[in-house]
């Protein structure tokens, strides 16, 4: 309920932060996806990647990130999001993404996940992930 | 078509019969294409009454489930979106009139065995949605821990999963049930053209053999014994014979008509002469015949009437019959013949002369009489004549005869006369001497001898008698030379009185005399023959008179016929009469019924009544004896004498 009512209020705010990055584990072979690809797999249009695994996604929830990441990247709110995935669930055709709510666990979970996807400020990169480049 | 194969339909009856039969075989090619459209209708209508008590209700029910269950998951997902629990309190309402419907389905599909995979179809869904229902309240009435909670984001995934595919096989079911309807209303369509063409089809068939039943069965029953009544009447028109129809059932009018029509044709035969046979008569007939136009030309003619005027018919048909008639007697012929049958009277053996080829004359006895119409127009005249030359030379031969005859008669009773009044005139003489010597012999002998004086009376009357006689038959053979005088009929008749008065006395006869002529009617008469003439008729009447009887004389005047005035005197006895064999020669010379008589009395009274211009008649009384009656005519002519 708190990142929720976070969430909401995030919608309103528009930060001029640093900018985002994608994350994937090390492990993982891809390094580049196109925007497309970025947004069908944020969607749940795409769920396996390229050597049929399962893409987790990791949803980080930092305000600023988040909401930059939604609006730039996945043309919608952070609310229209939170319906669009619940309706996703409300139909049964999948379940909602994993919510985590900073960089560091986003780090933490994609770090430790192989075949799982977040998004990240480009500051907090480290050894833990690779970046994947949007292009 | 062989009507052979139709003899089943034989049947002996009346035409009302047969003609029922023609309708019964049509009603019953009726009865059949109606009984088939009626089973296909009704069997019809048993789908179309399924479609609307089963298939219908069934896809009306489904798509009702499936709007209703739309419209229930549509609130649970606000309820879910939201977070608001009167939207999930309003979906789990609606839950109820889905488990209505559902069972409802469930009936209908029950109703027929043919909606059974439906059925359990409809079980399976209700199981379906009974998990779902009791899963979907506690799921969606709480969902504010959605993203925290794995747990019920696996529910609510599950729910999800259950509640699309209840809305797919909801959805599916409507869709197979609405399809199914139009499917079924497609077969209704396409069963209806079938049932539409094979009852065309059916109809035309039971039509063509219904007809063709009826056909032969007409023809059969009633055409052919009408075409057979048809050829007996042409045969009979042809050669008047015709045979006898066989015997049929007394219901068959048209056997009864054949039959009937023989019975006429038979009796027309005994009854009914031919034309040729008429014309056979006519062409053998003895007498010539000529029918006429109301114009009077000839239209027919018999071959007798061609031979004796020496034409041909061809010349004389179309000729006036005026042409064919002597000069000399066509006036006679156009008087009493043609005016007498233009006033539509007959004509009777008129004598008149035809005229033949030759332009010589036929003498003939012409008949005719007018033959009318019904409505008694004229419509020819039937005229026949006789050829009667055979008969006219017999008639004038006869004729010759008879005139040589009188003559010879003539003559021979001259030459009679003549000789009797020789021998009179010869006999007087001696007669007189007889007589005057008797009467000197009586004298002589006076009556002393009794018988002497009988026998010499006796010798005397009978001389006198023998003179009277002589002087008769003098008097007759001798012409009368009249010595005509003025007298009256009272002076005359007191001449008459004083001649007969002996032997009126002598027969006791009463006269009765009737005078009813005026007293200065003078009659111009010989007086001396007129006595002799009326005293012989009255003496006559004495004679014939019985004892004691009455002779009535009546004289009067009156009219003969052309307005001579006349003088009638007749002499009435009460005697026995004239016999009525006699009485047309009772003035013929010496004829005679009394014993003793000359025959020449009356004969006598008839020549000098005949002499003065008069008659005389004789005939018998109704009352009783005989009535002579003279006629003298009183402006008399100036006497004729005869040789």
């Amino acid at each position: 309920m708190l990142i929720t009512l976070s969430l909401l209020l995030g919608s309103t705010f528009f930060a001029k932060a640093a900018d985002y990055i994608l994350v994937v584990n090390k492990d993982n072979p891809v390094d580049r996806l196109n925007p497309q690809e970025v947004k069908d797999i944020f969607l749940g249009k795409k769920i396996k990647w390229g050597n049929d695994l399962p893409i987790t996604l990791v949803m980080n929830t930092n305000d600023e990130i988040h909401e930059r990441f939604t609006r730039i990247m996945l043309q919608k709110s952070p609310v229209q999001l939170s319906v669009y995935w619940k309706k996703i669930l409300y139909s049964g055709v999948g379940m909602l993404p994993l919510a985590v709510k900073d960089d560091e666990a986003a780090k933490s979970y994609v770090g430790t996940h192989k075949n799982a996807i977040s998004y990240i400020t480009e500051d907090s990169l480290d050894r833990q992930v690779k970046k994947v480049e949007i292009r | 078509m062989n009507c052979n194969l139709f003899k089943i339909f034989f049947v002996t009856g009346s035409v009302r019969t047969k003609v029922w039969i023609c309708v019964l075989i049509a009603l019953a090619g009726y009865f059949v294409a109606t009984l088939s459209s009626f089973y296909s209708n009704s069997r019809q209508a048993d789908r179309l009454a399924a479609l609307q008590t089963i298939h219908f209700p069934l896809a009306r029910l489904s798509d009702e489930t499936v709007n209703t269950f739309k419209n229930q998951i549509s609130k649970y997902e606000n309820a879910f979106l939201t977070g608001e629990t009167e939207q999930a309190i309003e979906g789990n309402h609606l839950s109820t009139t889905i488990l209505q419907l559902l069972e409802q389905m469930k009936k209908v599909a029950a109703q027929n065995t043919y909606f059974s995979p439906e059925a359990s179809l409809i079980e399976e869904l209700q199981s379906q949605y009974n998990e779902f229902y009791r899963l979907a309240p506690e799921v969606y009435l709480r969902t504010q821990s959605i993203e925290t909670s794995l747990e019920l984001q696996k529910k609510v995934q599950q729910l999800g999963n259950m509640q699309t595919r209840l809305l797919d096989d909801l959805l599916n079911l409507s869709q197979h049930l609405a399809h199914s309807v139009e499917q079924d209303i497609q077969d209704e369509r396409r069963h209806a053209q079938t049932n539409t063409l094979f009852l065309g089809l059916l109809f035309v068939l039971v039509l063509i053999i219904a007809t063709l039943i009826s056909r032969c069965f007409a023809n059969r029953q009633i055409i052919e014994p009408l075409n057979h009544i048809q050829e007996m009447v042409v045969r009979f028109a042809q050669n008047r014979e015709i045979s006898q129809p066989p015997q049929g059932n007394k219901d068959d009018e048209i056997n009864n008509l054949a039959t009937s029509f023989w019975g006429m044709t038979e009796e027309l035969k005994q009854t009914m002469v031919s034309k040729s046979y008429v014309d056979n008569i006519i062409k053998h007939m003895s007498g010539g015949l000529m029918v006429l136009s109301a114009d009077q030309t000839l239209i027919k003619i018999n071959n007798t009437t061609a031979t004796l005027l020496g034409f041909s018919e061809k010349e004389m048909l179309g000729r006036q019959i005026s042409e064919f008639i002597s000069d000399d007697t066509i006036h006679l012929f156009k008087n009493r013949a043609l005016n007498v049958l233009a006033r539509g009277e007959e004509v009777i053996n008129l004598e008149i002369c035809l005229v033949t080829l030759q332009k010589t004359k036929i003498p003939a006895l012409f008949s005719g009489s007018v033959m009318r119409t019904p409505d008694q127009e004229v419509e020819a005249i039937i005229c026949v004549v006789n050829d009667i030359t055979q008969r006219k030379k017999a008639e004038a031969m006869l004729r010759k005869i008879e005139v040589e005859r009188a003559l010879a008669k003539t003559a021979s009773l001259a030459a009679i006369g003549e000789l009797t009044s020789s021998i009179a005139h010869e006999m007087r003489n001696p007669l007189s001497s007889i007589k005057m010597n008797i009467k000197t012999i009586q004298q002589k002998l006076g009556t002393e001898d009794a018988i002497f004086s009988e026998l010499t009376e006796i010798t005397c009357q009978q001389s006198m008698r023998l003179e009277t006689m002589l002087n008769d038959l003098l008097s007759y053979g001798k012409p009368l030379q009249l010595n005509l005088s003025q007298s009256s009929f009272p002076a005359l008749m007191q001449e008459t009185l004083s001649t007969i008065a002996q032997e009126k006395k002598n027969r006791g006869v009463v006269l009765e005399i009737n005078n009813n002529l005026s007293d200065d009617l003078s009659l111009l008469v010989d007086v001396e023959l007129f006595i002799r003439a009326f005293s012989n008729l009255v003496l006559n009447a004495i004679q014939w008179s019985p004892q004691d009887g009455t002779v009535q004389i009546t004289a009067r005047t009156s009219r003969h016929a052309d307005q001579i005035k006349q003088v009638v005197i007749q002499v009435r006895d009460n005697g026995p009469g004239i016999n009525p064999e006699k009485i047309g020669r009772l003035f013929q010379p010496f004829f005679t019924t009394r014993e003793g008589g000359t025959g020449l009395g009356l004969a006598n009274v008839r020549k000098i009544i005949e002499y003065h211009g008069g008659t005389v008649t004789g005939e018998n009384s109704l009352a009783g004896g005989a009535v002579f009656t003279i006629f003298l005519p009183i402006a008399q002519p100036e006497p004729t004498i005869e040789a």
